[in-house]
Protein backbone atom coordinates (compact mmCIF):
# COMPACT_ATOMS: atom_id res chain seq x y z
CA UNK A 1 0.00 0.00 0.00
CA UNK A 2 1.13 3.53 -0.73
CA UNK A 3 -0.10 5.45 2.28
CA UNK A 4 -1.01 9.05 1.48
CA UNK A 5 -3.56 9.73 4.21
CA UNK A 6 -1.22 11.11 6.88
CA UNK A 7 -3.54 14.00 7.69
CA UNK A 8 -5.93 11.40 9.11
CA UNK A 9 -3.19 9.58 11.00
CA UNK A 10 0.44 8.68 10.32
CA UNK A 11 0.07 5.00 9.62
CA UNK A 12 3.79 4.43 9.29
CA UNK A 13 5.69 5.28 12.48
CA UNK A 14 9.39 5.35 13.33
CA UNK A 15 10.45 1.87 14.63
CA UNK A 16 11.21 3.37 18.04
CA UNK A 17 7.50 4.09 18.51
CA UNK A 18 6.44 0.46 18.11
CA UNK A 19 9.21 -0.65 20.48
CA UNK A 20 8.23 1.95 23.08
CA UNK A 21 4.58 0.88 23.07
CA UNK A 22 5.45 -2.77 23.47
CA UNK A 23 7.98 -2.05 26.22
CA UNK A 24 5.46 0.02 28.14
CA UNK A 25 2.88 -2.74 27.91
CA UNK A 26 5.41 -5.13 29.43
CA UNK A 27 6.72 -3.00 32.29
CA UNK A 28 4.50 0.01 33.03
CA UNK A 29 1.26 -0.16 34.99
CA UNK A 30 -0.90 2.73 36.24
CA UNK A 31 0.99 5.94 37.10
CA UNK A 32 0.07 8.01 40.13
CA UNK A 33 -1.76 5.24 41.93
CA UNK A 34 0.50 2.71 43.63
CA UNK A 35 4.10 3.29 44.61
CA UNK A 36 5.47 0.00 43.31
CA UNK A 37 8.05 -0.31 40.58
CA UNK A 38 5.74 -0.66 37.61
CA UNK A 39 3.64 2.34 38.74
CA UNK A 40 6.74 4.50 39.16
CA UNK A 41 8.00 3.30 35.78
CA UNK A 42 4.72 4.39 34.21
CA UNK A 43 4.88 7.72 36.00
CA UNK A 44 8.42 8.23 34.71
CA UNK A 45 7.34 7.61 31.12
CA UNK A 46 4.45 10.04 31.42
CA UNK A 47 6.61 12.77 32.91
CA UNK A 48 9.36 12.22 30.36
CA UNK A 49 6.76 12.78 27.65
CA UNK A 50 5.55 15.97 29.31
CA UNK A 51 9.13 17.24 29.41
CA UNK A 52 9.77 16.27 25.80
CA UNK A 53 6.60 18.04 24.65
CA UNK A 54 7.39 21.12 26.75
CA UNK A 55 10.83 21.23 25.19
CA UNK A 56 9.53 20.82 21.62
CA UNK A 57 6.97 23.58 22.07
CA UNK A 58 9.27 25.94 23.98
CA UNK A 59 7.57 25.79 27.36
CA UNK A 60 9.31 26.12 30.73
CA UNK A 61 6.77 24.16 32.73
CA UNK A 62 5.98 20.54 31.82
CA UNK A 63 2.95 20.67 34.16
CA UNK A 64 1.21 22.73 31.51
CA UNK A 65 1.34 19.79 29.08
CA UNK A 66 -1.91 17.88 29.47
CA UNK A 67 -2.48 14.50 27.82
CA UNK A 68 -5.76 13.89 26.05
CA UNK A 69 -7.10 11.09 23.87
CA UNK A 70 -6.89 13.05 20.61
CA UNK A 71 -7.04 16.61 19.31
CA UNK A 72 -10.84 16.63 19.41
CA UNK A 73 -10.75 15.90 23.15
CA UNK A 74 -8.12 18.62 23.59
CA UNK A 75 -10.19 21.15 21.60
CA UNK A 76 -13.32 20.35 23.56
CA UNK A 77 -11.42 20.90 26.82
CA UNK A 78 -10.05 24.21 25.58
CA UNK A 79 -13.32 25.47 24.10
CA UNK A 80 -15.35 24.52 27.17
CA UNK A 81 -12.83 26.34 29.36
CA UNK A 82 -12.92 29.58 27.40
CA UNK A 83 -16.21 29.92 25.51
CA UNK A 84 -19.31 30.84 27.45
CA UNK A 85 -22.68 29.74 26.06
CA UNK A 86 -23.97 32.33 23.61
CA UNK A 87 -20.71 34.31 23.53
CA UNK A 88 -19.20 35.56 20.28
CA UNK A 89 -16.33 33.54 18.85
CA UNK A 90 -14.20 34.40 15.82
CA UNK A 91 -12.99 31.46 13.74
CA UNK A 92 -11.27 31.09 10.39
CA UNK A 93 -12.99 29.84 7.28
CA UNK A 94 -11.05 26.57 7.44
CA UNK A 95 -12.03 25.06 10.79
CA UNK A 96 -12.59 21.37 11.38
CA UNK A 97 -15.78 20.02 12.97
CA UNK A 98 -13.74 19.43 16.14
CA UNK A 99 -13.96 23.23 16.52
CA UNK A 100 -17.33 23.97 14.93
CA UNK A 101 -19.39 21.26 16.66
CA UNK A 102 -18.37 22.15 20.25
CA UNK A 103 -19.11 25.80 19.46
CA UNK A 104 -22.48 24.85 18.01
CA UNK A 105 -23.23 22.76 21.11
CA UNK A 106 -22.49 25.81 23.27
CA UNK A 107 -24.77 27.90 21.06
CA UNK A 108 -21.90 30.28 20.51
CA UNK A 109 -22.34 33.17 18.13
CA UNK A 110 -19.76 32.15 15.53
CA UNK A 111 -18.23 34.83 13.31
CA UNK A 112 -16.09 33.66 10.40
CA UNK A 113 -13.02 35.52 9.22
CA UNK A 114 -10.49 34.75 6.52
CA UNK A 115 -12.11 32.63 3.85
CA UNK A 116 -9.72 33.30 0.97
CA UNK A 117 -7.75 30.16 0.30
CA UNK A 118 -3.97 30.61 0.17
CA UNK A 119 -4.22 34.34 0.94
CA UNK A 120 -2.71 34.81 4.43
CA UNK A 121 -2.63 38.61 4.13
CA UNK A 122 -6.35 38.69 3.44
CA UNK A 123 -7.02 36.29 6.32
CA UNK A 124 -5.08 38.48 8.74
CA UNK A 125 -6.84 41.64 7.55
CA UNK A 126 -10.21 40.00 8.02
CA UNK A 127 -9.30 38.91 11.54
CA UNK A 128 -8.13 42.45 12.28
CA UNK A 129 -11.44 43.88 11.07
CA UNK A 130 -13.59 41.51 13.07
CA UNK A 131 -11.73 40.95 16.34
CA UNK A 132 -13.08 44.03 18.19
CA UNK A 133 -16.50 42.57 18.83
CA UNK A 134 -15.55 39.04 19.93
CA UNK A 135 -15.03 37.25 23.23
CA UNK A 136 -12.57 34.64 21.98
CA UNK A 137 -10.79 33.34 18.87
CA UNK A 138 -10.37 29.74 17.74
CA UNK A 139 -8.18 29.21 14.71
CA UNK A 140 -6.58 26.34 12.87
CA UNK A 141 -2.88 26.63 12.09
CA UNK A 142 -2.95 24.54 8.89
CA UNK A 143 -6.09 23.50 7.01
CA UNK A 144 -6.63 19.74 7.12
CA UNK A 145 -8.20 19.90 3.63
CA UNK A 146 -5.92 22.19 1.67
CA UNK A 147 -2.72 22.44 3.71
CA UNK A 148 -3.21 26.21 3.77
CA UNK A 149 -0.92 27.64 6.47
CA UNK A 150 -2.81 30.46 8.18
CA UNK A 151 -0.92 33.52 9.54
CA UNK A 152 -1.08 32.25 13.12
CA UNK A 153 1.73 34.49 14.42
CA UNK A 154 -0.15 37.57 13.21
CA UNK A 155 -3.45 36.33 14.60
CA UNK A 156 -1.82 35.53 17.94
CA UNK A 157 -0.32 39.05 18.10
CA UNK A 158 -3.73 40.54 17.37
CA UNK A 159 -5.28 38.50 20.16
CA UNK A 160 -2.59 39.55 22.61
CA UNK A 161 -2.99 43.19 21.60
CA UNK A 162 -6.75 43.04 22.10
CA UNK A 163 -6.58 40.73 25.16
CA UNK A 164 -8.79 38.17 23.47
CA UNK A 165 -8.11 34.54 24.44
CA UNK A 166 -6.90 32.38 21.56
CA UNK A 167 -7.25 28.64 21.04
CA UNK A 168 -5.09 27.17 18.27
CA UNK A 169 -5.87 23.91 16.51
CA UNK A 170 -2.40 22.58 15.69
CA UNK A 171 -3.65 19.23 14.38
CA UNK A 172 -1.81 19.53 11.06
CA UNK A 173 1.15 21.63 12.18
CA UNK A 174 2.45 20.02 15.40
CA UNK A 175 5.58 18.11 14.45
CA UNK A 176 5.94 19.89 11.09
CA UNK A 177 6.09 23.61 11.88
CA UNK A 178 7.80 25.22 14.85
CA UNK A 179 5.24 26.16 17.50
CA UNK A 180 6.36 28.40 20.35
CA UNK A 181 3.65 28.28 22.99
CA UNK A 182 5.03 31.06 25.14
CA UNK A 183 5.67 33.45 22.22
CA UNK A 184 2.21 32.87 20.74
CA UNK A 185 0.61 33.61 24.11
CA UNK A 186 -2.31 31.33 23.32
CA UNK A 187 -4.72 30.26 26.03
CA UNK A 188 -4.55 26.71 24.67
CA UNK A 189 -2.96 24.84 21.78
CA UNK A 190 -4.52 21.48 20.90
CA UNK A 191 -2.95 18.70 18.87
CA UNK A 192 -3.22 15.00 18.20
CA UNK A 193 -0.39 12.69 19.22
CA UNK A 194 -1.04 10.34 16.31
CA UNK A 195 -0.37 12.53 13.28
CA UNK A 196 2.96 14.33 12.73
CA UNK A 197 4.12 13.61 16.29
CA UNK A 198 4.01 9.91 15.29
CA UNK A 199 2.40 8.64 18.49
CA UNK A 200 -0.26 5.92 18.48
CA UNK A 201 -3.95 6.68 18.12
CA UNK A 202 -5.56 7.44 21.47
CA UNK A 203 -3.09 10.22 22.26
CA UNK A 204 -3.34 13.97 22.13
CA UNK A 205 -1.84 17.00 23.83
CA UNK A 206 -3.29 20.21 25.16
CA UNK A 207 -0.71 22.91 25.85
CA UNK A 208 -2.16 25.15 28.55
CA UNK A 209 -1.57 28.87 28.85
CA UNK A 210 -4.18 28.89 31.59
CA UNK A 211 -5.60 26.30 34.00
CA UNK A 212 -8.89 25.41 32.30
CA UNK A 213 -11.98 23.54 33.43
CA UNK A 214 -12.32 19.76 33.53
CA UNK A 215 -14.48 17.89 31.07
CA UNK A 216 -14.07 14.58 32.88
CA UNK A 217 -14.34 14.20 36.62
CA UNK A 218 -12.79 11.28 38.45
CA UNK A 219 -9.71 9.87 40.09
CA UNK A 220 -6.39 11.63 39.75
CA UNK A 221 -4.31 9.64 42.22
CA UNK A 222 -3.97 12.47 44.69
CA UNK A 223 -6.01 14.66 47.05
CA UNK A 224 -8.63 11.93 47.14
CA UNK A 225 -10.73 13.30 50.01
CA UNK A 226 -11.46 16.44 48.01
CA UNK A 227 -14.61 16.04 45.92
CA UNK A 228 -13.52 18.74 43.52
CA UNK A 229 -10.98 18.08 40.82
CA UNK A 230 -7.51 19.38 41.77
CA UNK A 231 -6.97 23.07 41.14
CA UNK A 232 -3.59 22.66 39.48
CA UNK A 233 -2.41 21.26 36.18
CA UNK A 234 -2.09 18.74 34.76
CA UNK A 235 -4.19 16.60 37.12
CA UNK A 236 -7.13 19.01 36.93
CA UNK A 237 -7.70 18.02 33.29
CA UNK A 238 -6.59 14.36 33.46
CA UNK A 239 -9.16 12.23 35.26
CA UNK A 240 -8.93 8.46 35.10
CA UNK A 241 -6.29 6.08 33.81
CA UNK A 242 -4.11 7.45 31.04
CA UNK A 243 -3.09 5.70 27.86
CA UNK A 244 0.41 4.91 29.14
CA UNK A 245 1.50 2.68 26.24
CA UNK A 246 0.23 5.40 23.91
CA UNK A 247 2.12 8.09 25.78
CA UNK A 248 5.25 5.92 25.68
CA UNK A 249 4.87 5.73 21.91
CA UNK A 250 4.19 9.45 21.73
CA UNK A 251 7.39 10.11 23.69
CA UNK A 252 9.34 8.10 21.12
CA UNK A 253 7.61 10.01 18.32
CA UNK A 254 8.36 13.41 19.84
CA UNK A 255 12.01 12.41 20.28
CA UNK A 256 12.10 11.36 16.61
CA UNK A 257 10.71 14.77 15.57
CA UNK A 258 13.14 16.57 17.87
CA UNK A 259 16.13 14.61 16.58
CA UNK A 260 15.33 15.33 12.93
CA UNK A 261 13.96 18.85 13.51
CA UNK A 262 10.70 20.36 12.30
CA UNK A 263 12.59 22.46 9.76
CA UNK A 264 13.99 19.35 8.08
CA UNK A 265 10.65 17.56 8.20
CA UNK A 266 8.86 20.55 6.68
CA UNK A 267 11.53 20.96 4.01
CA UNK A 268 11.23 17.29 3.04
CA UNK A 269 7.46 17.52 2.77
CA UNK A 270 7.78 20.68 0.68
CA UNK A 271 10.14 18.89 -1.74
CA UNK A 272 7.75 15.95 -2.00
CA UNK A 273 4.89 18.40 -2.60
CA UNK A 274 6.83 19.99 -5.49
CA UNK A 275 7.31 16.57 -7.09
CA UNK A 276 3.63 15.78 -6.64
CA UNK A 277 2.29 19.07 -7.97
CA UNK A 278 4.65 19.00 -10.93
CA UNK A 279 3.50 15.51 -11.87
CA UNK A 280 -0.20 15.92 -11.23
CA UNK A 281 -0.49 19.24 -13.02
CA UNK A 282 0.23 17.36 -16.27
CA UNK A 283 -2.80 15.10 -15.87
CA UNK A 284 -5.83 16.30 -17.84
CA UNK A 285 -9.11 16.54 -16.06
CA UNK A 286 -7.71 17.29 -12.60
CA UNK A 287 -7.99 20.58 -10.74
CA UNK A 288 -5.33 21.02 -8.04
CA UNK A 289 -5.69 23.34 -5.06
CA UNK A 290 -2.21 24.55 -4.22
CA UNK A 291 -0.46 27.73 -3.30
CA UNK A 292 2.08 29.01 -5.83
CA UNK A 293 3.58 31.18 -3.09
CA UNK A 294 4.28 28.11 -0.97
CA UNK A 295 2.12 28.72 2.13
CA UNK A 296 1.23 25.06 2.14
CA UNK A 297 1.80 22.09 4.41
CA UNK A 298 2.16 18.54 3.14
CA UNK A 299 -1.47 18.36 2.06
CA UNK A 300 -2.87 18.62 -1.47
CA UNK A 301 -6.52 18.52 -2.47
CA UNK A 302 -7.81 18.03 -5.99
CA UNK A 303 -11.04 17.49 -7.88
CA UNK A 304 -11.66 15.62 -11.12
CA UNK A 305 -13.86 16.74 -13.98
CA UNK A 306 -15.46 13.39 -14.70
CA UNK A 307 -15.68 11.73 -11.29
CA UNK A 308 -16.66 12.67 -7.76
CA UNK A 309 -14.06 12.62 -4.98
CA UNK A 310 -15.27 9.41 -3.33
CA UNK A 311 -15.22 7.49 -6.62
CA UNK A 312 -11.66 8.65 -7.30
CA UNK A 313 -10.60 7.68 -3.77
CA UNK A 314 -12.24 4.28 -4.11
CA UNK A 315 -10.48 3.64 -7.41
CA UNK A 316 -7.12 4.61 -5.91
CA UNK A 317 -7.78 2.42 -2.88
CA UNK A 318 -8.35 -0.57 -5.15
CA UNK A 319 -5.00 0.20 -6.76
CA UNK A 320 -3.31 0.19 -3.34
CA UNK A 321 -3.15 3.95 -2.79
CA UNK A 322 -4.64 5.31 0.42
CA UNK A 323 -6.12 8.81 0.18
CA UNK A 324 -9.29 10.42 1.50
CA UNK A 325 -12.24 11.79 -0.44
CA UNK A 326 -15.24 13.85 0.63
CA UNK A 327 -15.56 16.76 3.02
CA UNK A 328 -12.85 15.71 5.52
CA UNK A 329 -14.98 16.67 8.55
CA UNK A 330 -14.42 20.28 7.47
CA UNK A 331 -17.44 21.49 5.46
CA UNK A 332 -16.56 25.09 6.35
CA UNK A 333 -13.21 24.78 4.58
CA UNK A 334 -14.92 23.43 1.48
CA UNK A 335 -17.49 26.26 1.57
CA UNK A 336 -14.63 28.77 1.73
CA UNK A 337 -12.83 27.16 -1.22
CA UNK A 338 -15.93 26.50 -3.31
CA UNK A 339 -15.60 22.70 -3.18
CA UNK A 340 -18.56 21.96 -0.90
CA UNK A 341 -20.43 20.27 -3.72
CA UNK A 342 -18.71 16.87 -3.77
CA UNK A 343 -15.63 17.68 -1.72
CA UNK A 344 -12.08 16.89 -2.82
CA UNK A 345 -9.60 14.06 -2.91
CA UNK A 346 -6.90 14.73 -0.35
CA UNK A 347 -3.31 13.52 -0.56
CA UNK A 348 -1.34 14.07 2.64
CA UNK A 349 2.34 13.39 3.12
CA UNK A 350 4.78 12.40 5.82
CA UNK A 351 8.59 12.13 5.85
CA UNK A 352 8.14 8.38 5.17
CA UNK A 353 6.57 8.96 1.76
CA UNK A 354 9.04 8.61 -1.13
CA UNK A 355 9.18 10.41 -4.50
CA UNK A 356 8.90 7.00 -6.18
CA UNK A 357 5.60 6.33 -4.40
CA UNK A 358 4.28 9.69 -5.57
CA UNK A 359 5.34 9.01 -9.18
CA UNK A 360 3.67 5.60 -9.02
CA UNK A 361 0.48 7.18 -7.72
CA UNK A 362 0.52 9.78 -10.48
CA UNK A 363 0.91 7.08 -13.15
CA UNK A 364 -2.18 5.35 -11.81
CA UNK A 365 -4.10 8.64 -11.79
CA UNK A 366 -3.00 9.36 -15.34
CA UNK A 367 -4.29 5.95 -16.45
CA UNK A 368 -7.59 6.69 -14.80
CA UNK A 369 -8.08 9.94 -16.72
CA UNK B 1 20.58 9.68 37.29
CA UNK B 2 19.10 13.08 36.44
CA UNK B 3 18.83 14.66 33.05
CA UNK B 4 22.34 16.10 33.35
CA UNK B 5 23.48 13.07 35.33
CA UNK B 6 26.46 12.45 33.15
CA UNK B 7 27.62 16.04 32.78
CA UNK B 8 30.78 17.32 34.42
CA UNK B 9 28.85 20.05 36.16
CA UNK B 10 26.40 17.66 37.77
CA UNK B 11 29.25 15.36 38.78
CA UNK B 12 31.15 18.22 40.37
CA UNK B 13 28.02 19.35 42.14
CA UNK B 14 27.33 15.88 43.46
CA UNK B 15 30.94 15.50 44.65
CA UNK B 16 30.79 18.87 46.43
CA UNK B 17 27.45 18.05 47.96
CA UNK B 18 28.63 14.57 48.97
CA UNK B 19 31.46 16.07 50.93
CA UNK B 20 29.19 18.74 52.37
CA UNK B 21 26.51 16.14 53.00
CA UNK B 22 28.75 14.10 55.22
CA UNK B 23 28.18 16.80 57.79
CA UNK B 24 24.41 17.03 57.20
CA UNK B 25 22.88 13.55 57.32
CA UNK B 26 19.36 14.47 58.37
CA UNK B 27 16.59 12.90 56.34
CA UNK B 28 14.06 15.31 54.88
CA UNK B 29 10.56 14.62 53.62
CA UNK B 30 9.02 17.24 51.35
CA UNK B 31 5.28 16.97 50.72
CA UNK B 32 4.10 17.54 47.15
CA UNK B 33 0.61 18.33 45.95
CA UNK B 34 0.55 15.73 43.15
CA UNK B 35 2.61 13.13 41.32
CA UNK B 36 3.50 15.62 38.60
CA UNK B 37 4.56 18.22 41.16
CA UNK B 38 6.73 15.61 42.89
CA UNK B 39 8.32 14.60 39.57
CA UNK B 40 9.00 18.20 38.57
CA UNK B 41 10.59 18.86 41.94
CA UNK B 42 12.63 15.66 41.75
CA UNK B 43 13.98 16.48 38.29
CA UNK B 44 14.92 19.99 39.37
CA UNK B 45 16.79 18.65 42.37
CA UNK B 46 18.59 16.10 40.16
CA UNK B 47 19.75 18.87 37.84
CA UNK B 48 21.25 20.48 40.95
CA UNK B 49 23.01 17.30 41.99
CA UNK B 50 20.56 16.34 44.76
CA UNK B 51 19.06 12.85 44.62
CA UNK B 52 15.68 12.02 46.14
CA UNK B 53 13.19 9.18 46.35
CA UNK B 54 9.62 9.71 45.26
CA UNK B 55 7.15 7.98 47.56
CA UNK B 56 3.50 7.97 48.38
CA UNK B 57 3.27 10.10 51.47
CA UNK B 58 2.49 8.43 54.82
CA UNK B 59 -1.22 8.57 55.49
CA UNK B 60 -0.72 10.59 58.69
CA UNK B 61 0.90 13.40 56.68
CA UNK B 62 -1.74 13.78 54.00
CA UNK B 63 -4.63 16.02 54.92
CA UNK B 64 -6.69 15.13 51.89
CA UNK B 65 -5.69 11.56 51.13
CA UNK B 66 -3.26 10.09 48.59
CA UNK B 67 -0.30 12.41 48.53
CA UNK B 68 3.25 12.24 47.24
CA UNK B 69 6.51 13.23 48.81
CA UNK B 70 10.23 13.36 48.17
CA UNK B 71 12.68 11.88 50.63
CA UNK B 72 16.09 13.54 50.68
CA UNK B 73 18.66 11.53 52.58
CA UNK B 74 21.26 14.26 52.15
CA UNK B 75 21.31 17.96 51.39
CA UNK B 76 17.81 18.46 52.68
CA UNK B 77 18.36 22.10 53.51
CA UNK B 78 19.79 22.81 50.09
CA UNK B 79 16.94 20.92 48.46
CA UNK B 80 14.29 22.85 50.33
CA UNK B 81 15.98 26.12 49.45
CA UNK B 82 16.18 25.24 45.75
CA UNK B 83 12.51 24.33 45.60
CA UNK B 84 11.49 27.37 47.62
CA UNK B 85 13.47 29.70 45.34
CA UNK B 86 11.58 28.58 42.22
CA UNK B 87 8.18 28.45 43.89
CA UNK B 88 7.90 24.66 43.92
CA UNK B 89 7.70 24.30 47.70
CA UNK B 90 3.97 24.14 48.44
CA UNK B 91 3.59 21.46 51.10
CA UNK B 92 4.98 20.71 54.53
CA UNK B 93 8.56 19.77 55.18
CA UNK B 94 9.49 17.15 57.79
CA UNK B 95 12.84 16.22 59.32
CA UNK B 96 13.46 12.77 60.76
CA UNK B 97 14.54 12.87 64.37
CA UNK B 98 15.01 9.39 65.77
CA UNK B 99 12.11 7.31 64.54
CA UNK B 100 9.71 10.21 64.10
CA UNK B 101 9.14 12.85 61.48
CA UNK B 102 8.96 16.35 62.89
CA UNK B 103 7.47 19.22 60.95
CA UNK B 104 10.05 21.84 60.03
CA UNK B 105 9.74 25.44 58.99
CA UNK B 106 10.85 26.53 55.51
CA UNK B 107 13.43 28.88 57.02
CA UNK B 108 16.08 26.29 57.72
CA UNK B 109 18.99 28.64 58.10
Amino acid sequence: MIYLDNAATTFIKPPSVYRAVQKAMLCASNPGRGSHQSALKAAGIVYDCREAAADLFHMDDPSRVVFTYNATHALNLAIRSIVQPGSRVLVSGFEHNAVIRPLYALQADVLIAGTKLFDPASVLDDFRNKIESVDSVVCTHVSNVFGFELPINGIASLCQEKSVPLIIDASQSAGVLDIDMDKLGAAFIAMPGHKALFGPQGTGILLCGRTGDPLLFGGTGSDSVNRDMPETLPERLEAGTMNVPGIAGLLAGIRYVRDIGTEQIHAREQKLMEVLIDSMSKIHGLHLYFDPAGFQGGILSFTADRLDSESVSEYLSQKGIAVRGGLHCAPLAHQSAGTADGGTVRISLSPFVTPEQLMSSCRILRDMF
Amino acid sequence: MGILGNSRRAFALRLFLSIKGMFHMEKYLIMCRSMTHAQRSQRLLERNGIMSSLIKAPVSMTRSGCGYALILRRHGTDGVRILKDVGLLSGKVYIKTGDDWKEASYDLS
